[in-house]
């Protein structure tokens, strides 16, 4: 459906029935990842789900790989588990987000630990070089 | 030969420009039938017509004893009629086999919570799937280029890469549109040699879209001709060739049948 909607029906795909499906699915996981947030921290308010939130998120997704599990663990862990070991530079920890970020987009735009096909379609000037 | 398509007085418009004009048309079964005429006479909009992709506004279009009118695309599919486009609409950044699996999604049976569990069943119909995926891709002399991207494969190969897709839903019609376009002589020749061996191995009915007079006139059974819309002429090859009014609609008035070879 990503790469062609009108061929993708034309093979059989309901893109309704299937785009509902993604969306609610992650949807429910975003609903659980939220209930054991809350579990833990005792007390939610809407407060506690500001822009920063969603902007850590995307940064350690990023930083770990997209699409990938694996990733998104390496990425969690580096970008919010490190943090807090390293309490004392707490005031340098959006600064190294934005460096981290940086570096990633120049070095390995995929993330530290991506999917097969986000590898191959990033390093595409590479692979064409290759073979050609 | 029983009918295998029946379109009955199909009319699409688009605004106040009437693409498709009360067009009827029969398709025999097992049959190779050429769709031809200038461009902008309407046979991409038709092909569109029986695939789903536009609803005409009147008329009705049969496969067997299911309207196809108001399905949607992939309803259609699964009712065995599939196709290639003109400009060919490969998924780019997917590898040839990948492009064929999808193909063969309608025949797939695997539901979400049994690919989330990796069932040993799912597993199975995954390795028939690929199995079945590099069959075909042999059958179209690509199985040699099954991991590459498809869009890293020349052109000749795209349309073929095309094919096999629309082969991979166990299609009982095959709509090809302009399959030789861009083709030099040898390419094309070895096109009209395939496509008869889809229509003479596999039973396949062939609709098609064709601009070169050599492929129509060499492989087809019968020809249906448009122009503005409406169908002026249908009849074999040769009954096409001699028909005043479809020389008149490619070439102008005053040209002689012997410039249509």
């Amino acid at each position: 459906m990503r790469e062609d909607e009108d061929v993708a029906q034309a093979m059989g795909i309901n893109l309704v029935s299937n785009k509902l499906l993604a969306f609610g699915t992650g949807a429910a996981f975003s609903a659980l990842a939220g209930v054991i947030f809350s579990s833990k921290i005792g007390s939610i308010y809407p407060h506690s789900f500001n822009v920063m939130v969603s902007i850590n998120i995307v940064c350690l997704i990023i930083f770990g790989g997209i699409g990938s599990i694996p990733g998104v663990i390496v990425g969690a862990v580096a970008l919010v588990g490190l943090p807090e070991l390293l309490r004392e530079f707490a005031e340098y920890r959006f600064l190294v987000y934005g460096v981290a970020l940086v570096g990633m987009m120049l070095l390995r735009p995929e993330g530290l630990w991506p999917e097969a096909i986000r590898k191959r379609e990033m390093h595409e000037g590479l692979a064409n070089g290759e073979s050609d | 030969m029983a009918a295998m398509l029946i379109s009955n007085k199909t009319t699409k418009r688009f605004g106040g420009l009437v693409a498709v004009d009360a067009l009827d048309i029969e398709i025999k079964e097992k049959s190779i039938h050429s769709v031809i005429g200038p461009n902008g006479a309407g046979k991409t909009t038709f092909f569109n017509c029986v695939t789903g992709f536009y609803k005409p506004e009147a008329g009705d279009i049969f496969l067997g004893e299911h309207s196809l009118v108001g399905l949607l695309p992939d309803q259609i599919v699964k009712l065995g009629i599939a196709r290639t486009y003109q400009n060919i609409r490969l998924f780019p950044d997917l590898t040839a086999i990948e492009n064929v699996l999808v193909g063969m999604h309608t025949h797939l049976s695997a539901g979400c919570f049994g690919i989330i569990l990796n069932l040993p069943s799912v597993k199975r119909e995954e390795k028939q799937a690929e199995a079945e995926a590099h069959r075909l891709l042999k059958f179209v002399n690509l199985d040699d280029k099954a991991n590459l991207l498809s869009k890293h494969l020349p052109y000749g190969e795209q349309r073929r890469l095309e094919i096999a897709r629309a082969l991979a839903s166990q299609p009982k019609l095959l709509c090809l549109d302009e399959p030789t376009a861009g083709m030099n002589s040898g390419e094309t020749q070895a096109m009209c040699d395939f496509i008869r061996k889809l229509r003479d191995e596999l039973g396949i009915t062939i609709m098609l879209i064709e601009h070169q007079m050599r492929v129509v006139m060499g492989i087809s059974e019968i020809v249906t001709v448009l122009d503005y819309g409406k169908k002026i002429a249908e009849g074999t090859p040769d009954e096409i060739k001699r028909n005043p009014q479809v020389i008149e609609a490619y070439l102008g008035q005053g040209s002689s049948a012997a410039q249509v070879h």
